[in-house]
Order: structure tokens, then C-alpha cells, then sequence
């Protein structure tokens, strides 16, 4: 992973819920900003100790920087930087609107209807979304060397790819063009008011009308955030960018993970930067004592019998590093020669304190 | 809404005594290993039962780890949940 954390402008990492997505991301952060990067992770939905141990506020509007005394601890120094932010698919929203509209009084506007507060918590794919357009934010600013996304947790970790185009398939639905009439001749406009009123029939005026403001008002924005997820479409072909399948030993969690390499190749021509198998077995060292090898006369009863104990849990331990270890070469041959493999430990208590968040920084790429 | 109750799922079985945990925990602080990972998530695992029934009056139902998969998995559940559904019919 070092070449990867290295050299690229944006890293994206996918991967079933619950598979450990947003620790891996700060830990890949955390490895760039070692080397002397300029790095930002976004993060989607962090553990409330993560995000107490990084200083990650969800009421921010900007990206915080990582406290001092943290800095120092996990080794960034100048100019090294790391920085984080919780992404809140709303404020993304809203800020796209007031840089998209064309007054601040259309953008109050349109950002207090009603229509426009409700649909955008309910888009399908909003959180991917906004994602998206957030990621297109920063490369386009260039304040960072690096950043990190920790995409939402999703079913299918495609559903972040796929959402500009079920973005524009909203856009050109019909329930959105009753509202948005393109224009026309007599006829149309005659066929426009009729329909004008079937609604106010149906809906009573005012509402219909905060349904025209909305659709009316809304349509050019989310033109524009479509053409913008659509060039980061593009961007995300370039060397760039690495797409990082994340994934755990779980059944499940492995089948979304080939799936996604698949279906990242052939719908989107987009080339897999890597696994990463997270809690694995196969990182346990070899070398490791047996509870056995500790029984001997000197020890107590009751240690004896805990010892014996444990010995049955280490035999279930060293099935589970044989099944770790088969897997990863399942993934190794799954990768190719192209994409990178690697296994990450398992963290005792999951990434909550600073030790913890540079064992596992110091596991992605070694100090 | 009323709520039924929780299911608390693999949930693993301790088999150490309270004496065993303590001395073998000492050891463990500084002797590493093979088998002290799945000491130290029993004991992260009990830390959460705790906290978890400390926090609600629901009837909690745990369900143990179990090493299956598939039909097998499945059976070994449905005969774990089925008290819990005959109590309720």
C-alpha cells in the first residue's frame, strides 16, 4: 500500500457495511500524512470514539484539523497534515445551491421550500451522492495532497457510482418534467396551464406552487452537481485515484467485495486499486506460544484448568488462521497482478485510542 | 411502538470460572499467547452484555456463536430462537 498512499490525489475505499471502512480510511489517512502529505479523510459515519479521538465534529462546516498533541503522538509532522470531515449530505446540498443559483435570494429561496428539505434527506443515493460532489470540491481546490473518502455503507458499494445516474434518471422522469415544462409553442403552454390545474385540483394551489418553485429552482442545480458527478466519473479512471475494496472474513462481506471488483472493471471501466482484508487471522504470528507449553507443576489448579481452557480456544485459533490464511490467497489470486492484497489485524477493542490507530496505520504501510 | 424484546447474537460461551478469569488475565498482561484473542473478546463481550442489560428492562435473547454456515447455521438458529417464538404464540 506504501506506493498507493504515496502517489495518489484520492483514495476511495468501498466495502460492505460494518466491515471497518471508516478505521481503515483513517488509518490509510494517518500513514499519508507520516509521509509528509497534505491529507484530508472524509468520513461518513464515524464511532463516537473515533471521532472523539480525532477531534471529527459532525457540526462542522470545514474540515478540523487533527489536535496537536495527536499529531505529535502518531508521528505527522510538517508538512505533513492530517484533517478530517463528517460528511452531511444536507449542508453539501446546500452549499451546491447557493454556489449554483443565481441570486442568494433564489438560493434562500429555494433552500427554505419545503419540497426541497424533504426530498433531499429521501433521494435515493443522496449520501453517495453528495459523496461524490464533495470529492469534487476539494480535488478541484487543491489544498490537499491526498483525500481519503470513506464511502456510506451500502448493500452494494457500486450504489456510489451509480447514483449521478439514477440522479439523472430523476431529472428526466416524468413527475419531474410535470413541473419543469421545457418550453414550447401555443399548444404547449395551453397543455401546461391545463395541467396546472388538474394539479391545483388535486394538490390545492399553494402547494402545487411550492412544487413548481422547487422542481423550477432545483432542476439547475442538480443538472450541474449531475455534470459534476459525471466528470469525477471520468477523473476516477486517471492514475490518480485508487478505488480499495475493503473487506472482513465474513461470508457476505466477501462476496459484495468480488462482486464490486468485477462490476468496477466491466460497467465502469475503472481498475481495482486493491483489497484490504481487514481483521484477519492470517496476521497472527506464527511463533506464538501454545497455552500448553505454560502447564507445569508450579502453576495453581485453577490456572492449570484455565490454561487447559484456553488450549481448546488456541487449537479453534489455529483453524481460523488456516482458513485466514487460504482466504487471502483467494483474494491475492482475485487481485492479479494489477491490484494489491494485504490483511490487517484484528485491534482488541476496535480503533479507539492512539495506540490503536497507529498499529494499524503502521500495518498499512510499515514506519 | 412497543418493542419485544432484543436478540443478542453471537453471543460467545465463557467456559472460565471467575478464579480462572483473574489468573489466567494475569498471566496473559505478560505472556502472549496463541488463544488470547479469544480470551480478551470474552471479556469485551461480557463488558457489552453488562452494559447492554444495565441499559433497558427488554428480555434480552442471546444467541450463542455458532461456527456454521449455510442450512447448518440456520438450523442451529431456528432450534436456539424456538422457545423464544413458542412463548409468544
Amino acid at each position: 500500500m506504501r506506493n498507493i498512499v504515496e502517489t495518489r490525489r484520492v483514495i476511495v475505499c468501498c466495502g460492505a457495511g460494518g466491515v471497518g471502512k471508516t478505521s481503515v480510511s483513517a488509518a490509510l489517512a494517518l500513514a499519508a500524512a507520516r509521509q509528509g502529505r497534505r491529507v484530508l479523510v472524509i468520513t461518513i459515519d464515524p464511532s463516537r470514539r473515533l471521532a472523539d479521538l480525532m477531534g471529527i465534529s459532525r457540526r462542522s462546516e470545514k474540515p478540523v484539523r487533527l489536535p496537536e498533541d495527536l499529531q505529535q503522538a502518531t508521528g505527522i509532522a510538517a508538512p505533513g497534515l492530517l484533517d478530517t470531515w463528517v460528511l452531511d449530505p444536507q449542508r453539501i446540498a446546500d452549499t451546491a445551491v447557493r454556489a449554483l443559483t443565481k441570486t442568494p435570494r433564489e438560493a434562500e429561496r429555494l433552500l427554505g421550500n419545503r419540497v426541497y428539505r424533504n426530498v433531499t434527506q429521501m433521494i435515493a443515493g443522496m449520501q453517495e451522492y453528495t459523496a461524490v460532489e464533495a470529492l469534487h470540491g476539494f480535488v478541484k481546490e487543491d489544498r490537499y495532497d491526498l483525500v481519503v473518502l470513506d464511502t456510506p455503507p451500502s448493500r452494494n458499494a457500486l450504489q456510489f457510482l451509480e447514483s449521478p445516474s439514477r440522479l439523472r434518471a430523476f431529472i428526466d422522469g416524468r413527475i419531474f418534467n410535470l413541473f419543469v415544462p421545457r418550453s414550447g409553442g401555443k399548444i404547449f403552454r395551453t397543455a401546461s396551464r391545463m395541467v396546472d390545474t388538474v394539479l391545483d385540483i388535486g394538490l390545492g394551489r399553494d402547494t402545487r406552487r411550492e412544487l413548481q418553485d422547487f422542481f423550477q429552482g432545483f432542476a439547475a442545480v442538480l443538472r450541474q452537481l449531475t455534470s459534476n458527478a459525471t466528470d469525477m466519473r471520468s477523473y476516477f479512471r486517471s492514475p490518480q485515484v485508487s478505488f480499495l475494496s475493503v473487506t472482513s472474513p465474513a461470508e457476505t462481506a466477501l462476496r459484495e467485495a468480488f462482486f464490486f471488483a468485477d462490476q468496477l472493471k466491466t460497467q465502469f471501466n475503472i481498475p481495482l486499486g486493491g483489497f484490504i482484508l481487514n481483521r484477519s487471522m492470517a496476521c497472527r504470528r506464527e511463533e506464538l506460544a501454545h497455552p500448553s507449553d505454560y502447564i507445569d507443576g508450579k502453576k495453581s489448579a485453577v490456572l492449570c484448568s484455565a490454561l487447559e481452557k484456553l488450549a481448546r480456544l488456541a487449537d479453534e485459533e489455529h483453524r481460523q488462521r488456516r482458513e485466514a490464511k487460504a482466504l487471502l490467497a483467494k483474494l491475492k489470486e482475485k487481485a492479479g497482478t494489477e491490484a494489491r492484497c494485504m490483511a490487517l489485524p484484528i485491534i482488541q477493542q476496535g480503533v479507539t485510542d492512539v495506540g490503536s490507530l497507529v498499529a494499524l496505520a503502521d500495518a498499512l504501510v510499515v514506519p | 411502538m412497543h418493542i419485544g424484546g432484543m436478540i443478542l447474537n453471537r453471543m460467545p460461551r465463557d467456559p472460565f470460572s471467575v478464579e480462572e478469569r483473574a489468573d489466567l488475565g494475569a498471566l496473559l498482561k505478560s505472556n502472549s499467547m496463541i488463544g488470547e484473542l479469544s480470551f480478551w473478546r470474552l471479556a469485551s463481550c461480557r463488558d457489552a452484555h453488562t452494559t447492554l442489560v444495565s441499559s433497558t428492562n427488554l428480555h434480552i435473547r442471546q444467541i450463542p456463536d455458532i461456527a456454521r454456515q449455510g442450512p447448518e447455521l440456520v438450523n442451529a438458529m431456528v432450534a436456539n430462537l424456538a422457545p423464544l417464538v413458542a412463548d409468544h404464540a
